[in-house]
């Protein structure tokens, strides 16, 4: 009796094993495609061209990015929370790159001009990381620039606290490609090691 | 029969291991504030003061290397009785003006505003000040903050109790 019942179990167990191993091993012999950090652009585009400054009054267009990758973050110095935050974590991005980081460049452009002129703006970005580069201008040019990356920030009164206005805006930090397509937009709460790791591939699959 | 029950198992688990190898494991949500530093359980951090019943725990102050800039305190408050607290307002000698804010994100957009009322502690519970979430705001730094200084600041709570903290300031991970 026994030995009936034995012989059927031990062939379907040979068969669900079989089954299995052939699905596990078709499985790992999929090439498997990178997953990004942040959130990756469906249809990579170039992003139209515009102009800012920076220390001294310098023009700085974007086209003159090219050739590198940037990361591109937009704030205000008057920000004590998360822009200093963002600026830091691109510094350890860079940090993390190493012989890499000539391949990037960071932008912090400034969406409070009021307060924030070009030397101000680049002093600041500056004292991240000495490669920064930091850059204001005009209200128009400013909405031209953000308008590239669909950056939304506005001035909020803020009447009863000694910083009189306060700035909200979109806390993104933006990837553009050596050809100037913008590729990836990380949001806020990404780590450093993510971004790190979403340019190294991309600078991976170029070589 | 049992032996190839378990030889079945084992072959079982072994294949599921391996699928489950192949699935991407990097889908972590980046979610919302929550993420970046966390307030820590009921028991964790170190106390740096006690004021009436609400535990201040591990304060720190974000560097800052601009000349007059601004900057940030972050710590956890928790409270160890039934009664609910507030701190209301922050002073000292560090900035031109010290007050209690909050950041918020809205689809993505960043906004700021000071926090109405202070930031409730609740009863037998914590609040933390953090990165993207509540924070005491400096404005008009004094001098820059480096990472290693030490600073003071005054906190008040609405139970009427306050306290001189000294705050390390850190760079921030």
């Amino acid at each position: 009796m026994q030995s009936h019942r034995r012989a059927p179990l031990f062939i379907l167990g040979g068969g669900v094993l079989a089954g299995l191993a052939l699905i596990a091993a078709l499985a790992l012999s999929q090439p498997r495609p990178y997953i990004f950090a942040g959130v990756v652009q469906p249809d990579p585009a170039p992003v139209e061209d515009f102009a800012l400054e920076t220390a001294g009054g310098r023009a700085i267009a974007l086209s003159d990015l090219r050739g590198r990758y940037g990361l591109i973050v937009f704030g205000y110095t008057f920000c004590p929370d998360v822009c200093p935050g963002t600026l830091a974590l691109l510094g350890r991005v860079l940090a993390g790159l190493g012989s890499d980081r000539d391949q990037v460049v960071v932008a912090f452009i400034s969406i409070d001009p009021e307060r924030d002129t070009p030397d101000r703006t680049a002093t600041y970005a500056t004292l991240f990381d000495p490669a920064f580069i930091g850059l204001s201008g005009t209200p128009a040019a400013i909405a031209t620039a953000a308008s590239r990356f669909n950056v939304t920030y506005a001035r909020q009164e803020a009447p009863g606290s000694a910083a009189g206005y306060l700035m909200s805006h979109s806390a993104y930090v933006y990837l553009v490609d050596p050809q100037g397509h913008w590729r990836v937009s990380f949001p806020y709460g990404v780590t450093d090691d993510e971004i790190t790791r979403d340019l190294q591939h991309l600078i991976a699959e170029v070589r | 029969m049992n032996k190839h029950l378990n030889f079945l198992a084992t072959a079982l688990a072994a294949a599921a291991l391996a699928l489950a190898a192949c699935q991407p494991s990097m889908m972590n949500g980046h979610g919302d504030m929550g993420d970046m530093a966390d307030g820590g359980g009921p028991n964790e951090g170190k106390v740096a003061a006690t004021v009436g019943s609400v535990e201040i725990v591990d304060p720190w102050a974000r560097s800052a290397a601009m000349e007059g800039g601004n900057s940030a305190i972050y710590m956890t408050l928790r409270n160890t009785s039934g009664d609910v607290d507030r701190l209301v307002s922050a002073s000292g000698e560090a900035a031109t003006a010290i007050e209690i804010h909050e950041t918020k994100m809205n689809d993505g957009v960043m906004q700021m505003q000071q926090v109405e009322g202070g930031i409730e502690v609740p009863a037998n519970g914590s609040v933390a000040l953090k990165p993207g979430g509540y924070h005491v705001m400096l404005i008009g730094l004094v001098s820059p903050l480096k990472a290693g200084d030490m600073l003071t600041v005054t906190l008040m709570f609405e139970s009427g109790n306050s306290v001189e903290l000294t705050v390390p300031v850190m760079d921030p991970m």
